[in-house]
């Protein structure tokens, strides 16, 4: 699992509200290089939750994140880049996604995140 | 102006009417028509005209519904839908698939260059070639005496190449005997100083003129006449190895629910599948969907209830390993075991995907499964008075029936909310013989583009509907919308016709589905009962 996909899930057991965003992360990241695209990761970029991000790196130790993002982010090519190493080319085979909220454990088998609910969850 | 003298030469065959991307309908509005002659249309049309080419669009025999639609995403595509012309009594012509109905595989249309053609014609599936448009007859000795007016630069033009040159007659319903055929191509030959001097060359000519027949089937009207008469010069075939390479006999890992090549590509492109891109399928199984979207450059993630479907068998058979083989492991961003009854995906402001993609299990050939706890089992719990504990071991999730409307609305909604305004929704949905437009589920975010009907057997068929968000999803307005906003149709109303038995049968479909694995769940429950 991308560290681009932690940024876009949620806990979503039933009654769980404000704190089910960002789940906390863990689990050994392992960079994957992987061809770069400077449209898609502009596009990202104004996708992305900053500070889930910045929360989901220092769960797994990973410390190539800017403190905050550059005056013209979409334009800077570099930044970009470094971004697309982080959220792109890092990965999570094995772990766990947590919800501060609830303490509900979603797992990530062979890098697959597990979101289903139990009966009573939903 | 030499421009506009070969848009006149065609003008009076063609009846053409500028086509807008809105009207989805091929039938034309009187009224706005009325107001396009008031608005001046000869100062509209100006502009736009001096830049546009006439081309000729051969296309392929199978899937005529799905042909426009595919033709005008390819356009939007490429940027030049406001420019893309053509006649709407043609275009109803080669949309139609009923064996009753008059039918045609040739398009002319007006587009603005030859490289907007080329790039079609990279990923056109319904498409079998472009030419350029020479001449149109409604006989064939109107059609020589066309070839006149084509314009005197481009004829020049041709002849300087001095490159070598063959005809081809393809005829649409009615077989030309040899020899006609070869009448009609010295009668050709002499007409023209392009081709009297030329070099004929059958094996690997450089130009490839086609003399296109057009009687037509028609049942209604048996005749001896043929329609029209059209003469171009190729331009570019469409890639038939594209759709060898999706073949799915030749992927590494399939599944029964895996989508045919051809309209597997057509949903890309009706996706409008691109660099810089994200899409998702949330019902992603095997992964065919998302894999010619990733062919096209597009990035994509999928979901999936059924972990299964990821896993596949092994490491060199499961979705990972039909990325490997089609070289596109860069495209994949994730997949999620999730279910899209209550999807785990966050709200983005302003949407995250550029496009949807769905084939989803409505219990045709996988019954749709939600998660939810049986009635059956909430019954003897209360009965019983068992409070349901934490699991002691790995808990194999029981899942209920997921009906048709319910997985139309909640994949219009998921779609609303996490499609980029202009994005696209492209799914299939159930339908019959007795189709009708209000049959079709409605969002107030979603403006519908196409429609393309597949038959699956007499009664049943399936549609390909293509959607494109059109205003930004707003909770306070959207989140708790009426089933009239859905377009929720009521199943006990009988102006559905045969389409209330058909779902009623694909709910029961998912619910005998799930009866396999309540007889699994009957063993286990009765295990845990013993324990408490």
């Amino acid at each position: 699992m991308r560290i681009l996909s932690h940024n876009m899930l949620m806990c979503n057991v039933k009654g769980c509200g404000a704190g089910n965003f960002p789940l906390r992360l863990a689990g050994t990241p392992v960079q994957n290089e992987s061809e770069f695209n400077q449209e898609f990761m502009s596009h990202m970029y104004s996708k992305l939750d900053w500070p889930a991000l910045k929360q989901a790196c220092g769960d797994v130790g990973i410390t190539t994140l800017p403190e905050e993002p550059p005056a013209n982010p979409e334009g800077n090519q570099e930044f970009l880049k470094t971004l697309h190493d982080i959220i792109i080319d890092t990965h999570i085979q094995q772990g766990s996604l947590t919800c501060n909220n609830c303490k509900r454990v979603y797992p990530i088998n062979n890098g697959i995140p597990n979101m289903l609910l139990n009966e009573n969850e939903v | 102006e030499k421009s506009n003298i070969c848009v006149n030469h065609f003008a009076t065959f063609f009846d053409f009417v500028p086509f807008k991307m809105e009207e989805y309908e091929l039938e034309e509005s009187a009224h706005l028509e009325n107001l396009r002659d008031k608005c001046g249309r000869e100062e509209i049309e100006s502009k736009l005209e001096a830049t546009k080419r006439p081309f000729m669009v051969r296309f392929r025999s199978q899937h005529a519904e799905f042909r426009l639609p595919e033709l005008k995403s390819l356009a939007t595509l490429f940027g030049f839908i406001d420019q893309l012309e053509y006649s709407r009594i043609q275009a109803r012509l080669i949309s139609q698939r009923r064996e009753d109905r008059a039918t045609s595989p040739y398009l002319p249309i007006f587009a603005p260059s030859v490289e907007c053609i080329e790039k079609v014609a990279t990923r056109a599936v319904g498409i079998q070639s472009f030419y350029e448009l020479i001449s149109v007859g409604k006989t064939f000795e109107e059609l020589l005496e066309n070839v006149k007016s084509y314009p005197k630069d481009r004829m020049e033009k041709l002849i300087n190449r001095h490159t070598s040159f063959r005809f081809h007659i393809d005829s649409y319903g009615k077989k030309i005997p040899h020899s006609e055929q070869l009448e009609m191509m010295k009668k050709l030959t002499d007409s023209h100083d392009l081709w009297e001097k030329g070099v004929i060359n059958l094996k690997d000519p450089s130009d490839f003129y086609t003399i296109f027949i057009d009687q037509g089937l028609d049942r209604n009207k048996p005749s001896n006449e043929p329609r029209k008469w059209y003469l171009g010069r190729k331009i570019k075939d469409t890639p038939v190895e594209l759709i060898e390479k999706f073949n799915v006999k030749k992927r590494t890992y399939i599944g029964t629910t895996s989508m045919d090549s051809e309209l597997s590509l057509m949903m890309a492109n009706q996706a409008l599948a691109r660099k810089g891109t994200l899409v998702m399928d949330p019902f992603a199984g095997t992964g065919s969907l998302l894999l010619t979207c990733a062919n096209f450059g597009s990035m994509v993630m999928g979901g999936d209830i059924d972990l299964k479907m990821f896993n596949g068998w092994d490491q060199d058979r499961n979705m990972m390993a039909n990325f490997k083989q089609y070289q596109i492991t860069n495209q994949f961003i994730d997949v999620i075991v999730a279910d899209n009854a209550r999807t785990p995906l966050r709200s983005v402001p302003n949407g995250l995907f550029h496009a949807i993609l769905a084939d989803p299990p409505y219990g045709i050939r996988a019954g749709a499964r939600k998660v939810g706890k049986k009635r059956k089992t909430i019954l003897r719990e209360q009965k019983l008075g068992i409070i349901p504990a934490k699991n002691k071991r790995p808990h194999i999730i029981q899942c209920i029936n997921y009906s048709v409307r319910d997985v139309l609305h909640d994949l219009l909604s998921f779609s609303a909310k996490m499609l980029v305004e202009g994005g696209r929704l492209v799914y299939w949905l159930p339908t019959t013989d007795q189709f009708k437009e209000s049959d079709l589920p409605l969002h107030p975010c979603l403006q519908i583009v196409s429609n393309s009907e597949q038959p699956l057997s007499m009664r049943m068929r399936r549609r390909l509907i293509t959607m494109e968000k059109i205003c930004p999803y707003d909770p306070s307005l959207h989140d708790n919308l009426s089933a009239e906003h859905y377009g929720q149709i009521d199943l006990s109303d009988s102006s559905h016709g045969n389409l209330k038995n058909y779902w009623m049968r694909l709910d029961k479909n998912s619910e005998e589905g799930g009866k396999e694995e309540d007889a699994e769940e009957e063993e286990e429950d009765e295990e845990e009962e013993q324990e408490s």
